[in-house]
């Protein structure tokens, strides 16, 4: 094992050209007078003036609690006095730096969105999520589109301190999302579905449902395909006619199942099928045995995905320059030393 | 360059106890080779089974595997050495799915099975309700069935369809068993003290989970929250669960109630020292709360003349980061971790055990970050947390497979905070009347 080699999947994000960042630093002493009800005032105004900012509730390593301004002269912040404002030079790979990495990452991705071709698509659980705008694979039926795939990406700039040497740190995932765009109405009248096999097909299974522009997610209870309406439960209420071109399948394909294994449509299900498990990396398809069987080396191909992911998406907004310091983030993934424990 | 190490835990620690001792690094050839570790009082564990009429023929087939065994399980008596009777089943129509209430058929099938000293074990079998639907199926039939003290296992309509049988047969027998009051497996290396001093380390689990007033709304209305107790063996000892209004005082109260509640149900005689690994998850521990838990821990430590030695562990259970091989496949390896400065660790609690891979995808790791502790974070013996996630990540009793990725400590946070909120909501059933020392959430 100790020939091995381990690899994480995050990347150095290395400085050049100097080695501190000028910022301007209000303490919480400061804030405790102003009073947490304009917190939010002073968070939209570093905002409105496109102010990079970290602000830091508890003390952490040499850093004290209050808000680090990034910015070449003294801001202007509501409620907080010119001399309560403190010049300071922090190191480019410092805590701190990191918030400002974070924002530079973002500003440069969605200022080169659509010659990268992807798509903001908000956060989960506080971390930015693009999609590549290119689908990697669309499943028709009918020349009905029914499920897309897509690559998502999403990164996190982390911050390491090892041996009293700072270090910064893109740390990046990828994953597949699936998406279906169809409503009930075009899928059952481009199949030529009946009513017994939607019925069994649908009920009591998670569908989403178009209300004011938004999606919110029911459970068919009925479907009544000679008024094209539907029964859908939202746990409180339920809604007796929901038209059928507001209802929209679930984007886990594997909940519709019983809606496509019929006819001639079910080969071409199975299909699919093998094409979601390859791009999952669950899945493959043994011609010998016929069947899906479990895709034995999901990682290797998984951190192929994500180096081909960075040579195309972020090595293109790097080299990242701040005042006098250049970012540039390193092509290959940070290697694990082993070592061995109980 | 090289700046973080990564360690392993020899596989051999991560065995698993069956009868007579007998010991196995996988829970189905333990079962097999040996038994169960314990079994439950009584002679048989009756079995009553409830579902839709159109799954008449799967439940069927479903029910002659679980007694008889198929191509991979062998039967509920040959593995746990105890027989099964299966009472008449109840057959519902959909729309019996619908209410609140219990459909009369079973109600009254209910109310006497509610006398009998040894109560069947009801599986009722569900359509696959989203977790935040109040009125889900699986929380009317379970809620009624705790408040008449049965035990329930639910298996949703996708699952019985969608896999092998053999398969699920496996895990529910498991889980019924451990709801009969049987106790499967257990660790066979105990969680070791990571002060290096103590004469009984337990890890608690808790989890603050807000509810929301109305499915997939941001608007809460109220807190659920749980604490479980695991011993060094792994085994569940102490469950208690709670539903506040959504005030954050009231919840922080209730919360050290329950916590105070939980170690001394673990405290012994003749032990003066003691280690608590808290492992928690869901909502994020605010200041406040964190602070309340060390003052709880520094009375109980001056009321009991014990020395409390603590680490506030939280479990990442999402987190981006992913470990690779430079082999042909690529896997990690099971029982790795690695440390991410001081107080980060990113533990593999599944991937590549000898020849074995984690089932289907790319196997993604634990992040724990540790929160405080009294002890100095340089004096500590962080490998212990690592065992202590992998450990209980192996105790989960409704999986039988070789793998499982969560630890059984914060497993479950969710299910049961919606469960017990709509319980609270269904039939007005009170947590304080939920089973304590029985794994009924499985």
């Amino acid at each position: 094992m100790s020939n091995r080699s381990f690899f994480l999947n995050v990347f150095e994000i290395i400085s050049e050209n100097g080695d501190k960042l000028l910022c301007y630093f209000i303490p919480q002493e400061v804030l405790n007078r102003i009073g947490s009800s304009h917190y939010a005032e002073i968070k939209s105004s570093l905002l409105n003036k496109d102010l990079i900012y970290a602000w830091i509730n508890a003390e952490y390593l040499e850093f004290k609690p209050g808000i680090y301004v990034f910015s070449e002269e003294p801001p202007k912040v509501p409620y907080v006095e010119e001399n309560e404002i403190d010049e300071v030079y922090i190191g480019a790979k410092s805590y701190i730096s990191r918030f400002l990495l974070r924002r530079l990452v973002e500003k440069k991705l969605l200022e080169k969105k659509d010659e990268l071709g992807i798509l903001y698509e908000g956060t989960r659980y506080g971390s930015p999520i693009y999609l590549r705008t290119n689908p990697i694979f669309v499943w028709k039926l009918k020349n009905l589109p029914i499920y897309e795939f897509y690559e998502e990406f999403t990164y996190r700039v982390e911050h390491v301190r090892e041996m009293n040497t700072d270090r910064l740190f893109l740390l990046i995932d990828r994953s597949l999302r699936v998406t279906s765009k169809i409503c009930l109405k075009d899928l059952i009248s481009a199949l030529s579905l009946d009513v017994n096999v939607l019925r069994n097909a649908l009920v009591d299974i998670r569908v989403r449902v178009k209300q004011n522009d938004k999606f919110i997610m029911g459970v068919l209870s009925d479907v009544n395909i000679e008024q094209k309406t539907a029964h859908v439960n939202f746990g409180t209420h339920e809604l007796n006619n929901v038209t059928l071109d507001n209802i929209f399948l679930p984007e886990n394909l594997l909940w519709t199942a019983r809606l496509f294994k019929f006819g001639e449509i079910e080969k071409q299900y199975e299909e699919m099928l093998n094409k979601y498990g390859e791009l999952t990396l669950r899945t493959t398809y043994d011609q010998r045995l016929r069947k899906r069987v479990k895709m034995k080396d999901a990682p290797r191909r998984y951190f192929s995905h994500l180096k081909d992911l960075v040579n195309k998406i972020f090595q293109k907004i790097f080299p990242i320059k701040f005042q006098n310091v250049t970012y540039t983030l390193s092509n290959e993934p940070t290697t694990l030393n082993v070592e061995y424990g109980w | 360059m090289i700046v973080m190490n990564m360690r392993f835990l020899d596989p051999t620690s991560l065995q698993l106890v069956f009868k007579m001792g007998g010991t196995h690094l996988f829970p189905r050839r333990g079962l097999e080779n040996y038994g169960p570790h314990e079994s439950p009082t009584g002679e048989k564990i009756t079995i009553r089974f409830v579902y839709p009429k159109n799954y008449r023929t799967v439940v069927s087939k479903f029910k002659n595997i679980l007694e008889n065994g198929g191509n991979r399980f062998p039967g509920f008596e040959n593995v746990y050495r105890i027989p099964i009777e299966i009472s008449d089943d109840i057959v519902l129509d959909y729309k019996d799915y619908r209410g609140i209430e219990l459909p009369k058929k079973l109600a009254k099938v209910v109310e006497e099975d509610r006398e009998i000293t040894s109560k069947p074990i009801y599986v009722v079998v569900v359509h696959p309700y989203p977790r935040w639907q109040k009125r889900n199926p699986y929380y009317v039939f379970k809620s009624h069935l705790l408040k008449c003290k049965i035990m329930s296992q639910m298996i949703r309509t996708d699952v019985l369809q969608g896999r092998n049988l053999d398969e699920i047969a496996y895990n529910v027998a498991n889980a019924i068993f451990a709801k009969a009051g049987g106790r499967p497996w257990k660790l066979l290396t105990k969680i070791p003290s990571f002060s290096g001093t103590a004469d009984l380390v337990i890890t608690i689990g808790f989890g603050l989970t807000r509810v929301p007033k109305d499915p997939a709304q941001r608007i809460f209305d109220r807190y659920a929250g749980y604490v479980i107790v695991m011993n060094e063996e792994g085994i569940m000892s102490h469950l208690k669960t709670f539903v506040t209004q959504y005030e954050k005082t009231i919840m922080r109260r209730k919360l050290i109630e329950c916590i105070r509640d939980a170690l001394y149900s673990a405290l012994r005689e003749h032990v003066g020292n003691i280690d608590v690994i808290f492992h928690y998850s869901s909502k994020e521990l605010s200041i406040e709360e964190e602070q309340s838990i060390k003052q709880l821990l520094e009375q109980i430590s001056k009321d009991q003349s014990v020395r409390i030695n603590y680490a506030i562990i939280r479990i990442i259970t999402h987190p981006l980061y992913k470990v690779f091989m430079d082999t042909d496949d690529g896997y990690p390896l099971m029982a790795s971790y690695v440390e991410i400065g001081d107080r980060l660790l990113l533990i593999y609690t599944v991937g590549k055990l000898y020849e074995k891979i984690t089932p289907l995808g790319v196997p993604r790791p634990i992040l724990i970050s540790i929160r405080s502790s009294n002890i100095d974070i340089q004096e500590i013996d962080k490998e212990v947390f690592v065992y202590s996630v992998i450990g209980t990540a192996r105790m989960n009793w409704r999986n039988t497979g070789i793998f499982n990725r969560e630890p059984t400590t914060i497993r479950y946070a969710r299910d049961i905070a919606y469960m017990v909120a709509s319980f609270n909501e269904i039939v007005n059933l009170d947590p304080a009347y939920l089973p304590e020392e029985i794994p009924w959430f499985l």
